[in-house]
């Protein structure tokens, strides 16, 4: 990867023109843009998605961990960064089922919407999504397909969550966005002391007897002193 | 901190795996002024090596691969229920397969067997379909060895807090780690219920001892390795203590592929693969095998010469039979306030109540334990597969954010039931990255198991219940394909006929091979079987030394 940092503007913004410009800022989710978020210019460079994969990705991951009024999700946590990221790193075993995957859920888009997945109404989306999650394989999902359908969505719904929550340094989680989403801290270099919450602090510790050396007959044995 | 590994060409003493019995058998032989070379397939890792990190701990059963490769078992192995099915590969046997082994990353639980565990075919009897055997020795040949354990390697708890723990000549040498919230609900819960909860028996230390720094309940524990070292695992406790002495050699990246036998049938010593594949021959006195209960017997079954056609030490065929998994059920329960479970131990209370529950009264053979925890994992939890929640959209981040805080689960860790049909042998097609044969499990569980699965997940339901959970959602009955706990597949016994090794760990068939890991196991316990590996690996070192003395062996 290029760089670290990016902005979500100009890398959607991107997306939509290799797209063909179908992709309008509009379509992604309002909230994924919150205001005063810092802009830099810096393109992302895909290490192992194109830009069409990349973008498809990038939508699913959306799907899956909204932006909403709950707060910010995938597309602020740049989990898609992750995931092009980690299919040249530790998921290097999933690249093959992604390009197939993907590859397949387009077809299947195609055939059920009349078009690929980026270019479907946000409705057709979800309808779409909907659709792979109820079944093992629709019938619409190509034959012959190496990853079935609802195989390829959990594959994908796995790495969004690792993307989402994982250690900044992979690439996703920018900014720890998903652990603040979760009140997680993160790492914790000097631990902690008790009290942990109120449960430990209130619930009075249990007063054990007090313990008494064992004196019974029965010999502990121990070899060379038999 | 770094010692001298020092090279050692003609040592007294193979060692075959380093983790909780192949690192006690190094530091004690080496320490009593014998030469070892103490053997492990995976690498030389240093605590600074690994850091808080999900994505780094994952366990391969996730399918993490390749990077990073400090936690990497990249022993792929094959399971079938039955042996009329064709084996798959799977991921189901859980290793650390580095040096310190899966020390380096466990919760650290570390109780005594009680006494009946020595003996549960004299007291309960027989049961249809398992084969339930008297270990060959007693509580009273392990006491002294539970204590050296717990005093040299480091274990903290509080004596006199559990009424079912068998009878101890010392307290703990630490008191209990700090409370976590999931260990105050259980207090608070086993008290109304009228259970005893009492404080976990850690190999974590509740204060500096043995020149590591106390716990500091930072919450990356089990599956992470403890970054400060307040887990006693053998990688800081016996490792160094081995290297200290400078008679032990610490040779990683080396995988056995073959234990040699001479003529007389004694064992002479190991042929082992370098990391670069490159073959060679290492001669000793005596061998001594430590590389788990599935790693074990499929070396002793690669083992094959003249005098042992069917793999060395297995004159009786019952090397690789009777594995035992610790079976298990597991509940989960959610709360109104947080519990931030992030934060501290993974386990911090245990309750043994039902350790041996009449069988008359339940219908069951044998028992288990509760073991209330929790932990802060944020990927799998986000990943959790919940009834009547799509594992994506807003109402799952919804679920997420409202409840990764406020959690515990209950788990009840039980016993299985020693099997002959269950077992490790050779896959007839599947090779590892060594080229060699990978182990194949066959391994079903008895119907007992389930009885007892369905007794303890009620109680599990009944603490979370009573401590005050909503929507708690229990595991099902299910048939392991593997786990942590690898046991039973070289157990100890009096009859050379029934049993690979004999009440020392030493092989019926070749007095100079010692088999001591989890593998020597008669009858599974009820779990965390760890200490008393280690405390069978501190009595075996005892005897060798006795016996190496006596020159009856080597």
């Amino acid at each position: 990867m290029k760089s670290r940092r990016f902005s979500r503007r100009s890398f959607i913004a991107n997306s939509a023109r290799a797209t063909g410009g179908v992709i309008t800022l509009g379509m992604f989710s309002s909230q994924s843009i919150t205001a005063g978020q810092e802009l830099l210019s810096t393109e992302y460079t895909w290490n192992n998605l194109n830009e069409h994969q990349g973008n498809t990705i990038e939508l699913l991951t959306q799907m899956i961990m909204p932006s909403d009024e709950n707060g910010p999700g995938a597309s602020e946590a740049q989990v898609v960064v992750y995931i092009d990221r980690a299919l040249g790193t530790h998921r290097r075993d999933f690249r093959e089922s992604y390009i197939q995957g993907l590859t397949a859920f387009d077809k299947y888009c195609l055939v059920a919407f009349k078009s690929d997945f980026v270019h479907l109404s946000e409705r057709n989306r979800r309808r779409a999504l909907m659709g792979i999650d109820r079944q093992r394989s629709p019938r619409t999902w190509p034959k012959g397909a190496s990853i079935g359908a609802r195989e390829f969505l959990r594959m994908i719904i796995t790495h969004t969550m690792e993307g989402m929550f994982c250690d900044p340094s992979y690439g996703g989680n920018y900014e720890e966005i998903g652990w603040k989403l979760i009140r997680f801290p993160g790492r914790a270099p000097f631990g902690y002391d008790p009290p942990f919450s109120e449960f430990d602090m209130d619930i009075p510790e249990i007063q054990y007897p007090a313990w008494n050396p064992y004196n019974g007959p029965m010999k502990s044995r121990i070899i060379g002193e038999e | 901190m770094s010692l001298p590994n020092p090279i050692i060409r003609r040592p007294d003493v193979i060692v075959i795996g380093t983790g909780a019995a192949g690192s006690v058998m190094a530091k004690e032989l080496s320490s009593k002024g014998l030469k070892v070379v103490a053997m492990e397939m995976g690498s030389f890792n240093k605590t600074r090596h690994f850091d808080q990190d999900e994505i780094q701990a994952m366990h391969p059963s996730n399918n993490l691969v390749d990077y990073p490769n400090i936690y990497r078992y990249d022993q792929p192995n094959t399971y079938r229920q039955t042996a009329t099915e064709e084996a798959v590969k799977d991921h189901g046997i859980h290793m650390q397969s580095t040096v310190g082994g899966s020390t380096l990353h466990y919760t650290g639980i570390s109780w005594r067997l009680h006494e009946n565990d020595f003996q549960e075919r004299s007291l309960f009897g027989d049961l249809d379909g398992a084969d339930i055997q008297d270990w060959p020795i007693d509580y009273w040949d392990l006491e002294h060895y539970y204590e050296k354990a717990e005093y040299e390697i480091g274990v903290s708890g509080l004596a006199g807090a559990n009424p079912f723990d068998p009878p101890r000549r010392r307290p703990y040498p630490m008191g209990p780690v700090p409370r976590t919230s999931s260990g105050a609900l259980a207090d608070m819960a086993a008290q109304k219920l009228g259970w005893h909860s009492y404080p976990a028996p850690l190999a974590i230390n509740s204060k500096e001892y043995g020149g590591r720094p106390s716990v500091m309940n930072c919450g990356f524990c089990e599956s992470y390795v403890c970054t400060i070292g307040a887990r006693s695992s053998m990688l800081v406790t016996m490792i160094p203590q081995a290297l200290r002495t400078g008679n032990c050699q610490i040779r990683a990246d080396s995988c056995v592929t073959q234990i040699l036998v001479d003529e007389e049938g004694r064992a002479e010593g190991v042929i082992y693969l370098d990391k670069n594949l490159r073959e060679h021959r290492l001669e000793a006195r005596a061998v001594v095998v430590c590389c788990n209960g599935i790693h074990t017997p499929r070396l002793l079954l690669m083992s094959k010469s003249n005098q042992f056609p069917d793999g060395i030490a297995n004159s009786s065929g019952k090397v690789g039979k009777h594995l035992m998994f610790n079976y298990y059920q597991s509940a989960r329960g959610f709360f109104e306030k947080d519990l931030n479970e992030y934060k501290g131990v993974m386990d911090s209370r245990i309750i043994q109540d039902f350790y041996d529950p009449n069988p008359d009264k339940y219908g069951f053979f044998g028992g288990g334990v509760l073991e209330p925890r929790g932990d802060g994992e944020t990927i799998s939890f986000a990943n959790l597969n919940m009834p009547r929640l799509r594992r994506w959209g807003g109402r799952r981040k919804k679920w997420i954010m409202d409840n990764y805080t406020r959690y515990m689960v209950a788990l009840t860790s039980m016993q299985s039931m020693s099997q002959e049909s269950n077992l490790i042998d050779l896959d007839p097609d599947l090779k590892d990255k060594w080229g060699l044969p990978v182990p194949r499990v066959t391994y079903n569980v008895h119907p007992n198991e389930h009885k007892i699965g369905d007794f303890f997940r009620e109680r599990a339901r009944e603490l979370l219940d009573t401590a005050g959970a909503h929507g708690i959602v229990a595991s099902p009955n299910f048939v392991p394909h593997g786990d942590a706990h690898l046991l039973g597949t070289c157990r100890m016994g009096n009859d050379p006929a029934e049993s690979v090794v004999n009440k020392f760990n030493q092989s019926h068939d070749v007095d100079n091979l010692f088999i001591v890991d989890g593998s020597s196991f008669v009858t599974s316990g009820k779990s965390n079987p760890t200490l008393t590996i280690q405390a069978l690996a501190f009595r075996c070192s005892d005897y060798i030394i006795s016996q190496m003395a006596r020159l009856n062996i080597g």
